[in-house]
């Protein structure tokens, strides 16, 4: 069929029917996907514009890093030079677990006529030192014992070296019969010992016995030392 | 300008012009140059069958190195008619109605003209019979009494056919005959459906609303005879042109007004041309006559004034013919026409349709007849139509492409730009957030060693002070004991129970004391004789500690039995140490 024979009417569908075709297969395949590209592009901008407004730069630290460095070669300074000082307090106290000091004290105690009724490993109750100021607070939090600090003067000797505690030590129970100058001189003597021996707990009572007339009344003493 | 611009384009560099007159088939071949044309090739042949001399011709014309494949064609069988016709070339009719219009004029005049090509005509042209034989023929074929038989002969020969009854009576051979048909069979044909073109001219001058048409027209079958023909050799007709009267375009442009004379063999063309337009044509066709004879006859039939400028469209002109004509006509401004290439070979009609065709020379001075019939205006064309609407769509779509990409450069130079700030703030908050992390760490380290220090500190100064320090206030309070102690007092024990003694509420500290807090306790029971001893024993006892920054509490003296059961005081009392109690807390404080 040649194109010339067609009527106008025929012509004019014929134009209309390729517009169409023409502008179908344009929006189909290259404007719909050209749309979305840029609407694609509009919604990365927007969120550009958004993350843009709300960034905010945080400010810079008031603190200089080589201010914080400084102070920090200065405290490690400052901790060798204690470091120093806490090896010879701590040479001062015996090796854990030696008998030999517990020898000395069995030793000194015997020197003074002091007869030992008990000598014992003193281990605290079995409730944690630490609990024992916690009952005040509403609040029970669990305190890892590697993490527990060390208790104000106000707790007692035994439960501020308690184990668990940083200024845990070894503890002996002595049970003694003796006299008081006997005692007085033995708990002096223990401060000659080659390590540091200390009383954090004296009870000293009377034995129900009476004494003859012109003898020393007889005492009960429990002492707890911290090796 | 555009359009010339547009068809000088689309026109083709050669085009190949043939002409036959059924006999004959000449054609060459004209190459543009410019505004110019120029004959490459030649080539003729006279073969008994026309369709042998047309694959002669082309295999010729091939061999001499053409290779186009557009041809146009000259033939007698074209009539080119002046009509006139009530349409305004202003306001033309659509072209299936203009055919209808032109058709129903043309007809008859075609059918008029194809009269010439009776076999007769084409003998006597062809000299092969004279005038008075063909006239003896004829008065055989209708009865008439004639010298060579009379009533007897009529009644034998009045239902036979001219060639036969010219052969049989010995005028004419057989093979005359025969040719003489065949080159009738490219002239006429029975067919009455017609092809035809026209170009418009001038306004009748006494008919107002008349405007005179010139029109080309053929026989459709013949027309497609003749494409059929070429397209065996490979060879697009595009269009057919009268053998005479096609070489107007040759004429020169500002020629407003005059008379051209065209004569082709036995036939001559008188065109009168008034105002730039075609005012009469005259066409005289006979064999018999001289082309003095015909060229007059042609030229008076227009009956105009002698005195016009007449051009003479001659193919190969001899001087005698020439200078007879314009000596016949009396005519002062007498010109030949010939321009290049016009030649030997070449005629003007030859020259003048490939202009027409090829560079629209006077377009409006010759009309051709185009297979299919003739094109409409270009913007009329619907293949021109279609494709200017595609071509506005394309534009659309440029247009849509450039605003989306424009549109999309500037999306993608914000996002970029954009994407440069963010990536800017991001490093910047990076390096702040690495600068404080950095800090933080040096500050947690900073802490921890201070942490550290404070407890290896606590840690000295608890093993190195503070034990030391209890183990010398036992002895002091040992040795206090061993000072304070008379014999009207006897010690019951010395209890370091960290539970007090709750006999007696806790009295009202002042307010000097009431900061600080017991570290050392020791619970002191004892007996007096006598409750001044009781006093004493206390006041004694609070006396001696006083230096060791220890302080008596909760006293109390109760009466009750002794030992030996003998009557006395017992004494209870508290034996502190205080401290400040913010000291105290300091002490343990790790940071």
């Amino acid at each position: 069929m040649k194109l010339s024979t067609l009527s106008p009417r025929e012509q004019v569908i014929v134009m209309i029917v390729v517009t169409v075709l023409f502008l179908f297969i344009y929006g189909f395949f290259r404007l719909t996907p050209l749309l979305k590209e840029q609407s694609a592009l509009n919604r990365q901008i927007t969120q550009l514009e958004r993350k843009l407004a709300k960034a905010r730069v945080p400010d810079e630290p008031d603190e200089g890093l080589e201010s914080l460095v400084r102070q920090l070669e200065e405290q490690e300074k400052t901790l060798a030079l204690l470091q120093g000082m806490s090896e010879k307090v701590m040479n001062s106290l015996a090796p854990e677990g030696s008998q030999e000091l517990k020898v000395m004290i069995s030793q000194l105690a015997s020197d003074n006529k002091i007869r030992i009724i008990k000598n014992e490993s003193f281990l605290p109750p079995a409730t944690s030192p630490l609990r024992l100021h916690k009952p005040q607070n509403k609040k029970r939090k669990q305190v890892k014992p590697s993490s527990a600090k060390a208790l104000p003067a106000t707790y007692n000797w035994i439960q501020r070296m308690a184990p668990g505690t940083p200024f845990y030590r070894p503890m002996q129970r002595l049970v003694l019969h003796c006299d008081y100058p006997s005692l007085r001189q033995f708990i002096h003597q223990l401060s000659s010992l080659p390590w540091q021996v200390t009383v954090i707990r004296l009870k000293i009572e009377k034995l129900p016995i009476q004494p003859l007339r012109g003898t020393t009344q007889g005492l009960q003493a429990e002492l707890i030392l911290a090796l | 300008m555009i359009l010339s611009l547009l068809r000088q384009f689309r026109q083709n560099k050669s085009l190949l012009v043939c002409e036959s007159d059924g006999f004959y088939f000449r054609a060459s071949v004209l190459v543009r140059t410019g505004d110019e044309l120029v004959a490459l090739y030649h080539a003729e042949s006279q073969q008994a069958a026309m369709s042998e001399s047309v694959g002669e011709v082309f295999s010729n014309l091939k061999q001499q190195g053409w290779t186009g494949n557009q041809a146009i064609l000259l033939s007698p069988s074209v009539l080119s008619a002046l009509l006139e016709l009530p349409v305004n070339p202003k306001k033309p009719r659509p072209i299936p109605q203009m055919k209808e219009l032109v058709r129903w004029e043309a007809e008859p005049l075609l059918a008029q003209h194809t009269t010439q090509w009776s076999v007769g005509n084409l003998l006597i042209s062809r000299g092969y019979m004279t005038q008075e034989q063909a006239a003896a023929v004829l008065d055989v074929q209708r009865g008439k009494p004639n010298p060579a038989g009379g009533l007897a002969l009529a009644e034998q020969f009045s239902f036979r056919r001219f060639g036969e009854l010219a052969e049989e009576l010995g005028y004419i051979t057989r093979s005359q005959l025969n040719v003489c048909l065949a080159g009738q069979d490219w002239l006429k044909t029975e067919d009455e459906e017609i092809e035809c073109g026209w170009s418009a001219q001038g306004e009748v001058a006494d008919i107002p609303g008349a405007y005179h048409w010139l029109v080309s027209c053929v026989n459709k079958s013949l027309l497609t005879r003749w494409v059929d023909l070429f397209h065996q050799h490979g060879v697009t007709l595009t269009a057919m042109y009268p053998l005479t009267g096609s070489s107007t375009p040759l004429l020169p442009e500002d020629w407003q007004e005059g008379v051209m004379l065209e004569l082709h063999s036995s036939q001559a063309m008188a065109i009168y041309l008034k105002h730039g337009h075609i005012h009469q044509q005259y066409l005289a066709i006979h064999p018999e006559k001289s082309p003095l004879d015909c060229c007059l006859e042609s030229f008076h039939a227009l009956n105009i004034d002698s005195d016009l400028p007449v051009r003479l469209a001659l193919w190969q002109p001899e001087a005698g013919l020439t200078s007879e004509i314009k000596l016949a006509l009396g005519c002062n401004n007498f010109e030949l026409l010939a321009p290049t290439p016009v030649s030997e070979t070449v005629s003007p009609g030859m020259v003048g349709a490939a202009q027409h065709a090829m560079l629209d020379s006077g377009t409006h001075l010759l009309a051709q007849v185009k297979p299919g019939g003739p094109s409409p205006a270009f913007w009329q064309r619907f293949e021109v139509r279609l494709g200017a609407l595609i071509g506005l769509l394309l534009i659309l779509i440029l247009i849509v492409e450039t605003v989306f990409y424009l549109h999309a450069q500037s999306l993608a130079k914000k996002k970029a730009e954009l994407a440069q700030q963010w990536q800017l703030i991001d490093k910047a908050m990076r390096n702040i957030k690495s600068d404080i992390r950095q800090v933080e760490q040096r500050k947690q380290e900073l802490k921890n060693k201070q942490a550290n220090y404070q407890k290896a500190k606590l840690r000295v100064t608890f093993f190195g002070e503070s034990l030391p320090r209890r183990a010398e206030l036992v002895n002091a309070i040992l040795g206090v004991l061993q000072q304070v102690v008379t014999e009207d007092v006897v010690i019951d024990s010395l209890d370091e129970d960290p539970k007090r003694v709750t006999l007696m509420p806790k009295p009202t500290l002042p307010a000097k004391q009431a900061d600080r807090v017991e570290v050392e306790s020791f619970n002191l029971k004892a007996w007096a004789a006598t409750e001044t001893a009781a006093q004493t024993f206390i006041q004694s006892m609070q006396d001696a500690l006083s230096p060791w920054d220890m302080t008596v509490r909760d006293s109390q003296v109760v009466s009750r039995p002794g030992p030996l059961n003998l009557d006395g005081f017992a004494i209870t009392m508290r034996l502190v140490k205080l401290r400040d109690a913010k000291a105290v807390k300091d002490e343990v404080a790790v940071p």
